[in-house]
């Protein structure tokens, strides 16, 4: 096994370092734990909006010189924002990552919010929100949020309603990086080709003099108790149906997360390492011809979010159909259990994902800085032994407590004709 | 130092990478990655949809996509069963050239997944249900793209850029008319005929000795035989359309707009591929997507994606852009990206771009080689391509050797603004901006003077340094037009004089706002540009159009050499520079 060193500095910084000498790289992560979830009515996006503005510059790094830096080191970086945080990346051959360490560094503190940069992202991210417009699944999913959570931050979209994307100004923005970006809010995460003494005195050297700052006390509203079976139906232009049907599940650090997680791999299929042709669903949903694809998967959240299942509709077909068959299944479920062999399958299926997950250090290192968020260090660490202490009781007790009908948010999007949408 | 400690890379080269031809023609390859748990296979196959017929478009894929149904061996469920049952994956896909295989598996399961792709391979039964099955799925998924506008774009350049007697005009999936067409028979015989060993490849990569792999192949491969199978098609070379060409594709309910132009750019067969690929990095991919990211997304912010990209494949492949904006940007992020275009063949790269780019080509590769899939896929890559088993060894050399110049040429042959395909897929739009002296010509002819020869349409000033010259494009085409001269006019003194000339718009569009978008864009352009007195002569029956927009009409209407009656409107526009 590799070693993991953690260490917190003065200053409050989490920093996770873990050494692998498979190939001569190093992947480098800065995640904060801020994502859309503390955002208020009026700020939404305002995370996303901020993850794009640490791309326009500091004044050590003006616009566009990090991007292009790493890439003459023939690195690969990106940054993304989630509904629990908001993480910057680069991956660089190994004698090249003092570039990321430095400007993940400097951009904690001194990204500058240029005012006309911030006016023309501002036009960026609405292009990026007309984008996924374009997608209808898009719209319904912005639906069932927005069903599912009436206070938690989770009933809207990362990238923000519109209305908020027009009338936020850079001061917004700025408030929100500097209220939530610093080191005790932060984890830096490397893994790679390094020597640990070697690279945590680096980390010293470009982190350990940014200025403590208190922790920030991030906006976080809970969601009260549903009351009864919730639905909302979508319309768009298009010929396809959709079903998606959500139940509400806790946060991925509940010991229930692991018994759902082995539950959907075989209701619908594992997540990540092979096809799902063998899922409950896909048998009867899509073998009986009523589906052309089924999907679900549980997302690891900090709070309580859903269980989604997505069901896309053969032409001639019904949502009517496909809920029938889906509710017959969970019954089933929630009855029967599941069989022994799906249990050793889920299982190995676990331990196979676990294993093609772990094989690049950039994904190593995003697990390690997506556990931190989680609040366990080891979550991802624990995964497969977690799923492996799963019984065939468990799931069938997880199926007859969640799957419940007042823990239920459906969400239909209903295809209209596009002809009678035509204007000129 | 850090280094020292690092393992040595060892990219894959003729001193590591086991390769074996067996008997039959099939070309099997094996490399060792013993920092994983896990292997993955990689494989092609000379039997993608070249290899079909128009009427039966997306029988190779449907074919692919069916060899997982059931074979003589095993049902449905066996097949996945033993898949799914050990977390393992083996999966086909159709291109133009190839069908694809790919999969992956614990370390320890290589031998399932082998099995059980061979017996896909050789022996399939596409059985009847579940072939209807697939048959209704296909249709779904082809539906649903239907109102896609990243996929109508795409079909729509390629359908435009390549004529239908050419393979690539063709998609690979099949249509609503001929999907429902193709029958189990078909199918089977499709099969029969292109589906053999010989020119196959099979790479494995993974925590397995390369010996044993090639054994476990060789086991469930070496006896098969086909001498059916037909020898390799290439794809015809094909020459851009001579002038540019648009298309628009209305898709209701959309909130943007995606664009995708493009030229016939080089195969990965191509001489000036290496130097074609840096170049396209410096336009359209370095750091924010190169030139054309840094103008229509980082100055204009237009877009969230505009990016270029060169095709390269075993055939003429396209080099194309890619950008989805906003309906009102669609205009100026096609010219956006047009001028990038021609100042890339206009004008060499910069030392600094090309160092910049060398260095991004050769560094990226460990970290390309760091995953069992970068691995198969490159070795796959020099096998399929005929590079040698030594090119990634010698790429950092290849790179580098390129000059300026190379690219230089390699964007002059491709990369003609003149011959470029532009398709648009979205809502409908209508956008105006300036446009070239010549452009007017057509639309004035037409309206104005129908009959005349289209001499009479050019006007004196036309080319003047002075002129400016407004269109109307509604779905990428050319409906209304305006220009302004600085010319003095005929029946009043007036000061810092423009004359409006030539407002036409096509019948077809007449009322719906384009002339008097142009007109307020014309007056804009004077307020902006020191302000001053715009006239015109115009027929009387549209004084109440022009007096809306705030012109006043001047003395009496008055004859033409022609037998018409004009008046003379003009207005007052104040200086906006402040």
């Amino acid at each position: 096994m590799s070693k993991v060193t953690r260490r917190t500095l003065d200053n409050g910084l989490t920093v996770i370092l873990k050494e692998v000498h498979s190939a001569p790289v190093i992947s480098w992560w800065v995640a904060y734990k801020v994502g859309s979830r503390n955002e208020p009515t009026g700020k939404t996006g305002v995370s996303h909006w901020v993850e794009h503005m640490m791309f326009k510059g500091t004044e050590q790094f003006p616009a566009g010189v990090m991007d292009r830096e790493i890439d003459r080191a023939g690195g690969q970086w990106n940054a993304f924002t989630s509904m629990d945080y908001t993480m910057y990346y680069e991956t660089l051959p190994a004698d090249k990552i003092d570039i990321a360490m430095r400007s993940e560094a400097d951009r904690m503190v001194n990204a500058t919010f240029d005012p006309d940069e911030t006016e023309s992202e501002r036009t960026v991210i609405i292009s990026e929100r007309q984008g996924a417009e374009n997608r209808p699944m898009f719209w319904l999913q912005e639906e069932v949020r927005g069903t599912a959570f009436r206070v938690h931050g989770y009933h809207h979209e990362i990238l923000g309603d519109e209305t908020d994307l027009r009338t936020m100004t850079r001061d917004d923005l700025y408030n929100h990086y500097r209220t939530h970006y610093g080191p005790s809010n932060a984890i830096a995460v490397g893994v790679g080709a390094f020597d640990t003494d070697e690279m945590m005195a680096k980390v010293e050297e470009y982190y350990g003099q940014i200025p403590a700052q208190p922790a920030p006390k991030l906006f976080v509203r809970q969601e009260p108790p549903q009351q009864g079976e919730r639905r909302v139906v979508v319309e768009r232009p298009g010929k396809t149906a959709f079903y998606e049907l959500c139940h509400r599940v806790p946060p991925a650090t509940h010991e229930d997360w692991a018994k759902l997680e082995i539950l959907d791999n075989i209701f619908t299929g594992s997540s990540g390492a092979s096809d799902n042709k063998t899922s409950w669903l896909y048998r009867a949903l899509v073998k009986s011809e009523i589906a052309a694809s089924v999907g679900g998967g549980i997302n690891p959240t900090i709070d309580p979010y859903l269980y989604s299942i997505i069901i896309t509709l053969r032409e001639g077909r019904t949502v009517e159909e496909a809920e029938t068959v889906v509710l017959k299944e969970i019954e089933r479920l929630q009855t029967d259990g599941i069989t022994e062999n799906e249990l050793i399958k889920a299982k190995k299926q676990a331990k196979a994902a676990f294993a093609y997950s772990t094989e690049s250090v950039t994904e190593q290192a995003y697990w390690l800085a997506r556990s931190f968020v989680l609040g366990e260090d080891d979550w991802f660490d624990n995964y497969v032994e977690r799923l492996n202490a799963v019984t065939l009781d468990d799931v069938k007790d997880v199926a007859n407590r969640y799957l419940v009908p007042k823990n239920r948010v459906v969400g239909i999007l209903h295809p209209t004709d596009p002809e009678e949408k035509v204007t000129a | 130092m850090v280094a020292s400690q690092v393992s040595q890379t060892s990219f894959p080269t003729s001193q590591n990478i086991t390769r074996v031809v067996l008997d039959n023609g099939m070309i099997v390859m094996a490399y060792e990655n013993p920092h994983v748990k896990s292997v993955n296979i990689m494989g092609s196959l000379h039997a993608g949809s070249i290899y079909e017929t128009p009427d039966k478009n997306g029988l190779a894929s449907f074919v692919a996509g069916a060899l997982m149904m059931g074979t003589a061996n095993r049902d449905f469920d066996q097949i996945h069963g033993e898949l799914e049952d050990i977390g393992a994956d083996v999966s086909f896909r159709s291109h133009v050239h190839k069908i694809g295989v790919s999969g992956k598996a614990l370390a320890e399961d290589l031998p399932i997944i082998l099995d059980i792709a061979a017996d896909a391979f050789r022996n399939p039964v596409f059985p009847e249900e579940h072939i209807e099955r697939l048959r209704g799925e296909r249709l779904t998924w082809l539906q649903y793209s239907s109102f896609n506008t990243r996929y109508r774009a795409s079909k729509a350049l390629r359908e435009s850029l390549y004529p239908e007697t050419h393979p690539y005009h063709y998609g690979t999936y099949g249509t609503d008319e001929t999907i429902p067409n193709l029958s189990v028979d078909d199918l089977k015989a499709y099969h029969a005929r292109v589906y053999g060993p010989r020119d196959m490849i099979l790479v494995v990569v993974g925590a397995v000795s390369p010996d044993k792999a090639i054994a476990m192949v060789a086991d469930k491969f070496a006896d098969w035989e086909n001498t059916d199978q037909p020898e390799i098609i290439s794809a015809p070379d094909v020459s851009n359309p001579s002038a540019e060409k648009r298309s628009f594709v209305f898709v209701p309910g959309k909130s943007q707009s995606d664009i995708n132009m493009g030229v016939i750019g080089p195969s990965r067969y191509a001489e000036d591929y290496i130097p074609a690929q840096l170049a396209n990095s410096v336009l359209g991919e370095f750091g924010m997507m190169g030139r054309i990211g840094k103008s229509v997304r980082e100055e204009k912010g237009l877009a969230y994606y505009a990016y270029s990209r060169v095709g390269g494949g075993h055939g003429p492949d396209s080099w194309t852009v890619t950008a989805g904006v906003n309906p009102e940007n669609v205009e100026l992020a096609i010219d956006s990206s047009l001028e990038e275009i021609t100042r890339l063949i206009t004008e060499e790269v910069s030392d600094e771009d090309i160092a910049d780019n060398q260095s991004y080509f050769a560094g990226r590769l460990p970290l390309r080689l760091e995953s069992n899939e970068g691995l198969a896929s490159h070795i796959h890559g020099m096998e399929s391509y005929g590079l040698g088993l030594d090119y990634l060894a010698n790429y950092k050399d290849i790179i580098y050797n390129v000059t300026k110049d190379d690219m230089l040429k390699a964007t002059q042959k491709y990369l003609k603004p003149d011959e470029m395909v532009i398709a648009i897929a979205g809502p409908e739009y209508s956008n105006y901006k300036p446009i070239a002296p010549s452009q007017p010509v057509a639309i004035r002819g037409e309206i104005l003077r129908p009959g005349q020869p289209l001499e009479n349409s050019v006007y004196p000033l036309d080319e003047d340094e002075n002129a400016l010259h407004l269109g109307a494009i509604k779905n990428g085409e050319l409906v209304g037009v305006a220009s302004i001269f600085k010319e003095d006019a005929t029946r009043k003194d007036l000061s810092d004089a423009w004359r409006l000339r030539g407002m036409a718009t096509v019948e077809a569009v007449r009322g719906e706002g384009h002339g008097r978008e142009l007109v307020e864009m014309a007056m804009q352009y004077i307020a902006y540009n020191g302000g001053g007195n715009l006239w015109f002569n115009a027929r009387p029956e549209v004084q109440g159009f022009y007096e809306k927009l705030g012109f006043q009409v001047e003395g009496d209407p008055y004859e033409i050499s022609d037998g018409g009656t004009r008046i003379f409107m003009w207005q007052n526009i104040s200086s906006q520079e402040d």
